[in-house]
């Protein structure tokens, strides 16, 4: 059973289930096609049938190769851990960038990105101080050259 | 294109500020083309937010630039630290490396610039002649022949990949993100999954920000930070004078003219074709020049016309993949699908009329392509050349750690929502396992720009025609496109087998 739960079975059949969801909901609008009209829900159902069967190739290939071969225990690399931070990281960003602001969020965000890059943590002040420039410059590079402005905790 | 908007397309780069963003995209595109994992597209495309608050001639002349300089830099660490900073490089760095381990780095990048420059401006300069004939043919297609056009690019797209089931379902994961909002043709809202915030669908910019920069800064979590910083103490070991990127002029002859105007061509073709991009345009250049030498045992030992047939090739794409671009709304690599993107950030809708309505916006961007290529030389050789062995030495941390920002920032600042900064990020990590899995991200790209103009053009026709599909085998246009894709359906796959063929033997 094990064998089966490779990442060559388990993303396409992710996709198979994010397609099945995605016509689901489309067809909660409308038919797809009404008086010989296509409608709103016709160009998604094309999209799911193109996509699907190329899904089901991939999956039922997968299937097969995982039953001729035996079932490898896959090399865990440590740094896989890191692209999950980097994910969180972003997420908390992106979280609190709306509640907390620019200025409190972004410098937290861009050490804790340099801390995660790095292969250990070292040379903090030094990461201190590259965070102070980043963020410095890129505050200045989007709201007085680009004219954007971003949520501030006193605005 | 008139002599009257050629001048004032030329006016118009050359005013101050124009020429300072054209200057900074192409430095720009030379630290992102130069370090490995870095791309013109992904440059391109964490540009893209900041272009809002520019008039659109100014975006895309600050594009042009980073295009032909992120192409060009490629060859920098392929002939320094032989690792290709973009896969159009791998050629230079069999005859660049074999170079440099002579001693002759500097001057094997000066060929590199050279010929880049040559093949960036003659590429440049056949776009401008041959758009207009384009256009004309283009402004004969009608609504059915243009769902077959779009359909022709898409099948290409997925013709190209590796594997095309993959692709298939890449597109279609980029097609199902085009479809969700308001349905355009009768103005009701679909697929929101219950979202309020996606009635208004989901915009370019986080699709392209999510798939390319997104995925990628995740990506760079797995890069081993000393391993990187090894590239640097290997390239830090270099050190080039001015005088040394000067090839002599003996040398150039020995390259010969005839190479740099047959790589031109044949780049600029190959651009022309959509999907088939820089690296294929340098492996067939490569072998033509290698077949048609008085000295073929020379390519691979270091020969310097082995260097300027593909960096000549892959910088005249640039110029070629701009034509179906810009006449029939096809991009013809991934840099080119990002910047239709920059096209409707600004509303236009890309397709055969765009050249006839918009052309006096566009110009600039035809003049800043070719300075962009022109500059390369003095700029190179002249002023940076010795510099940009220093571009492998920038601190890795800082770089991706403000791309980081950088990159979710500029969601925010095309959409002002934090819903759809969400939305980027989880579009980048559904891109990151989907690439490490191998399926590609540029016809998920294309799906996103393409696919809402395939959903009008097929549904206008079916509704004209009371569901008819046999429309799109009558019109002439359309059965013509049609055709066209099943040619390439058996052609290009032949192609790709031979120019991989070409860099297996080198």
């Amino acid at each position: 059973m094990k064998k089966y739960l490779s990442k060559d079975v388990l993303t396409p059949a992710g996709v198979l289930v994010f397609l099945i969801a995605y016509v689901f909901e489309a067809m909660q609008n409308s038919a797809p096609i009404v008086n010989g009209v296509p409608q709103e829900s016709f160009f998604p159902l094309i999209i799911f049938i193109a996509g699907a069967i190329a899904d089901l190739f991939l999956l039922v290939s997968a299937f097969k190769n995982a039953k001729e071969t035996e079932a490898v225990a896959e090399e865990k690399n440590p740094r896989n851990l890191k692209a999950l931070y980097v994910v969180i990281a972003a997420a908390a960003f992106i979280f609190l960038f709306d509640l907390l602001g620019f200025m409190i969020v972004a410098p937290i965000f861009v050490f804790a990105m340099m801390l995660i890059y790095d292969d250990r943590p070292q040379q903090i002040p030094k990461k201190i101080l590259f965070t102070i420039l980043i963020t410095a410059v890129i505050y200045v590079l989007y709201t007085q050259v680009f004219d954007i402005n971003f949520p501030e905790i006193w605005r | 294109m008139d002599a009257q908007m050629v001048l004032n397309a030329i006016m118009q780069v050359c005013e101050p500020l124009s020429l300072l963003y054209l200057f900074i995209g192409f430095f720009v595109g030379v630290i992102f083309g130069a370090m490995p994992g870095l791309t013109s597209t992904l440059a391109i495309a964490l540009l893209l937010p900041m272009t809002y608050s520019m008039p659109l001639s100014r975006a895309l002349v600050m594009c042009m630039g980073v295009y032909m300089a992120g192409i060009y830099s490629g060859c920098i660490t392929a002939i320094t630290i032989n690792i290709p900073g973009t896969p159009g490089a791998v050629m230079t760095s069999i005859e660049g490396h074999a170079m440099m381990k002579r001693g002759e780095g500097a001057k094997a990048i000066g060929h590199a610039t050279i010929a880049s420059s040559i093949g960036g401006a003659v590429g440049a300069l056949l776009l401008i002649f041959i758009s207009p004939l384009a256009v004309k043919l283009a402004l004969m297609v009608r609504t059915p022949g243009k769902f077959s056009l779009v359909f022709f690019a898409l099948i290409v797209m997925v013709i190209i990949s590796k594997n095309k089931y993959k692709a298939v379902v890449a597109l279609a994961f980029g097609l199902a993100c085009a479809t969700i909002g308001v349905d355009k043709l009768k103005t009701v809202s679909r697929l929101t999954f219950g979202f309020t915030q996606l009635v208004e669908g989901i915009d370019t910019t986080t699709l392209i920000v999510g798939a390319f920069a997104i995925s990628e800064i995740i990506s760079q979590a797995l890069v081993s930070n000393a391993e990187y910083e090894k590239l640097g103490e290997a390239a830090n070991k270099l050190k080039f004078k001015r005088k040394d990127f000067f090839p002599s002029l003996k040398e150039l002859k020995e390259v010969g003219i005839l190479t740099y105007i047959k790589s031109t061509i044949i780049g600029f073709f190959i651009g022309v074709l959509p999907g088939a991009g820089a690296s294929m345009a340098s492996f067939v250049s490569y072998a033509t020049a290698q077949s048609s030498s008085k000295t073929p045992e020379k390519f691979g030992t270091g020969y310097p016309a082995g260097i300027a047939a593909p960096e000549c090739a892959n910088n005249a794409v640039c110029g070629g993949a701009l034509v179906p671009m810009l006449t029939l709304g096809i991009p013809g690599d991934g840099t080119t699908a990002v910047l239709l993107g920059v096209f409707l950030v600004y509303g236009i809708v890309p397709g055969p009329n765009l050249l006839t309505t918009r052309m006096a916006e566009l110009a600039p961007m035809y003049i800043a392509l070719f300075v962009s290529a022109a500059i390369l030389m003095p700029l190179s050789l002249y002023l940076f050349g010795p510099y940009y062995l220093k571009i492998v030495r920038i601190n890795r941390l800082v770089l991706y750690s403000a791309i980081s920002l950088a990159a979710i920032l500029g969601v925010y600042a095309a959409t002002a929502s934090v819903f759809q900064m969400g939305i980027a990020l989880a579009v980048g990590v559904a891109m990151y396992f989907l690439k490490k899995e191998g399926y590609p991200p540029v016809p998920f790209i294309l799906g996103v720009i393409l696919g809402p103009l395939c959903e009008q053009y097929l549904r206008t026709t079916l509704t004209l025609g009371q569901g008819n599909v046999s429309v799109f085998f009558t019109e002439p246009d359309s059965l013509f496109f049609l055709v066209l894709t099943v040619v390439f359906a058996v052609w290009l796959p032949r192609l790709n087998k031979k120019s991989e063929t070409a860099a297996v033997k080198a």
